[in-house]
Parts: C-alpha cells; structure tokens; sequence
C-alpha cells in the first residue's frame, strides 16, 4: 500500500507543478513526443507487468532513453526541414494501440478464466454433493 | 453444506489472490515504487504543462488561420481611424493653447510664426496656394503601367522646379516619405495608393508646368511609354498635412 500512495502523490506533485509551468509554443512539439514516448514506455510496463515479464531496468531506460532520443529525432528533421517527429508520432502511437490491445486481451482472458474456475468448482461441489445424495438413497434403499 | 463449501472455494481463490499480492508487494519494494513512480511523475508534469500551454497559447500567431488574421487586420484597421480620430482632436487642443498663450507677447508671435513656418515645411500643416496638378493614368498595356520610379521622377523634378508643398494622392511629401513598388501598388508614406495618381505641387504654376514639359523631359518620356499625363494649373490647390508623427529616434540636434 504504502508505494500506491507514494506513486499518487508523486502523480499528484507532477500534475500541480506541471499546470504552473508555461512551455514556450516552439518547444511544444519536442514536449508532444517526449509525452508519446513516455505514455508508451508507461503502457510497455503495464503490458510486461500482465505477463510476468516486468524488468525495472529496461522500464526505466526505456522511458528516459525514448524520450530522449524522439526529442533528438524531432530536433533533426527541424534542421533538416523533414518532418521527422511524424515518424516518432505514429511508431508511438502504433505502439500505445498494440500494448493497450494486449492489455486488454489479457484482462478478458483472466477475468473469463476466473469466472471458469469458479464455475468448474461449483460444478465439482455439486457433482460431490449428487455423488453423496446417490450413495446415501442407495444406503437407504439397501 | 454445499453453499459452505462453494464460499470456502471462493475464499481460497481470494486467500491465493491476496498471498499473490503480499509477495509482489515483497518482490517491489518502496524503493521500487518510487523508481516507477518518478517516471510517472514526470509524465504527469509534461502532460499537464502541454496542456496548459497549448490552452493558452491560442494567440499565438503561427497557429492562427488566415481568416482570423483577416478579422484582425479589420479591427485593428478600425482602431487606428478611431485613434486618428482622437489624436486630431487631442491637437487641436494643443493648437488652441498655443494660439492662447501666444497672442499678447511680439516675440512669441515672432517664433510661432517661425514655428509656423518649420511646420509647414516639415509638412505638419495643411497648405493652400497657387500651383498645378498632374494626373498619371495607367496606359492599355502592360507596359505602360505607372511605376514607382516614374512617380518618383515627377516628384523629383517638382522639387527642382522650387514646388513647395507636394502631395501624392493627398499623402504629404515630406523630407523622411519613400516612394516605393509593393506589389500590384505603390506604397507613399507606408500608405498603399493606387492609379490614377495626382500629384499636386505648389509653388510656381509656370514654372512647375515648364519642369515637366520641357522637350524629352519626363512628360514626354511618360507619354512615349503610353501612361496618360495630365497637367493642370490652378490658382488654389489644397495640399494635406503628413498623417504621421515624427519622432528622432537616434538623430539628436546638434548646433556644431
């Protein structure tokens, strides 16, 4: 519990501190893929966290070193003249889609397999019940 | 029994789940929280300080569409008449002091007289008098459009010819006016005029006339080209003040 609060008022500082910041209009589109790149590395997470497959390591390097280098991409194809932060936007926003949809798979998946098990056990209480039922007619008909 | 039965399952699946839970809190410990939390901390910074700014930055020029730029341009259109209007009759007033404190004392009638003077050369005043007016027409072709440059000559020569007032299309000639081409128009005292363009001078009608008719002057050269020339004497031409203020910014009067 304690690291759930810690999370949420370091979200909570970040947005309070975030709405006094003005960003100037010409960084702004460095800041749009900044935050592409960081919403995916944050969904990539969720995503590996789902299938057991959650390294801190590459969650951290991955957000800090996506940012860094779609914020480099775009300030390239500014001196270049070619629009190079559309690549970044579409590979990211490609990305965030693909991990939600397995998010989402896997939520479905578990939830109906949950409700199976249930299921399975009910039906393996009433067979046993069924089971005890019949044996005890037979007893009282014997 | 059965019904017993059936809650003790669901509690051991809820036991499993909260057993799961204690040991992936073990497994992620503070440490770890607060290393996944400093990105999300970060996020939520960027995002709302995109928000932010992109709300409020709708003055901003760039993203505007041509449109609005249009409606800008009209109201700020309007406030200039409105502020000409005011500061017309905010010197008025200022004439009128002057006039008032200047009236019993000689010496000041002298220097306002003076300061008269400088006003009308400076092109601060309206002025009237004896003079001619020339009219350039655009000719059919394309060829014989009216330039800036041809503008410019007529000027230049009326200046020769001693003119000591003139106007372009009631935009005051004075020592700081440019005569340029900007696109399709000409721009006189940054006031984009059009065809046909009067230009008026005062001083000697004769003379002023004889500047420019000379044999192979500018007349001639203008009529070759096709572009129509009309040269008219008159005994009281009104010519308007300059419209603008001027301000040294970097020149200081100096008596050296």
């Amino acid at each position: 519990m304690p690291g759930i609060v810690i999370i949420l008022i370091l979200i909570v500082a970040g947005v309070s501190i975030g709405s006094n910041v003005f960003i100037p209009y010409s960084y702004s589109q460095y800041i749009a893929v900044a935050i592409l790149a960081c919403l995916d590395s944050v969904f990539g997470a969720l995503n590996a966290n789902m299938t057991q497959k959650f390294k801190m390591n590459i969650f951290i390097t991955g957000f800090f070193g996506n940012a860094l280098i779609a914020m480099f991409l775009v300030y390239l194809g500014d001196k270049l003249n070619v629009d190079i932060y559309l690549a970044a936007v579409i590979v990211f926003t490609g990305r965030l889609l693909s991990n939600f949809t397995s998010i989402r798979r896997n939520v479905v998946d578990q939830v109906e397999s949950n409700k199976e098990n249930i299921k399975d056990g009910v039906r393996k209480v009433s067979q046993k019940n069924r089971n005890k039922k019949i044996e005890k007619e037979n007893i009282d008909e014997k | 029994m059965s019904e017993n039965e059936k809650e003790n399952v669901v509690k051991d699946k809820n036991n499993s789940f909260m057993e799961k839970c204690k040991k992936f809190m073990k497994k992620y410990s503070i440490a770890t929280y607060t290393a996944i939390g400093i990105p999300l901390f970060l996020l939520a910074f960027l995002l709302t300080a995109q928000f932010k700014s992109m709300s409020s930055s709708e003055e901003i020029l760039q993203g505007k569409r041509e449109s609005q730029l249009a409606d800008d341009l009209v109201t700020l259109q309007r406030q200039y008449d409105e502020l000409k209007e005011k500061y017309d009759e905010n010197a008025a007033v200022v004439q009128e002091y002057q006039n008032n404190a200047s009236t019993n004392d000689v010496l000041i009638a002298s220097m306002k007289k003076e300061l008269e003077t400088a006003n009308a050369l400076a092109g601060m005043t309206d002025i009237q008098g004896e003079g001619i007016i020339v009219t350039l027409t655009d000719g059919v072709s394309s060829d014989s459009l009216v330039h800036d440059s041809d503008i410019l000559t007529v000027v230049n020569e009326l200046k020769a010819a001693g003119a000591e007032a003139i106007s372009v299309n009631d935009q005051r000639i004075i020592s700081t006016s440019a005569i340029r081409c900007v696109g399709p128009a000409i721009q006189v005292n940054y006031q984009k005029i059009a065809a046909p363009f009067e230009i008026k001078a005062i001083g000697n009608a004769q003379y002023l006339e004889s500047a420019l008719t000379i044999k192979n002057g500018i007349s001639d050269v203008l009529t070759e080209l096709g572009v129509g020339v009309n040269i008219t004497r008159q005994t009281d031409i009104y010519i308007p003040k300059y419209d603008g203020t001027l301000i040294f910014k970097y020149g200081v009067t100096t008596s050296k």
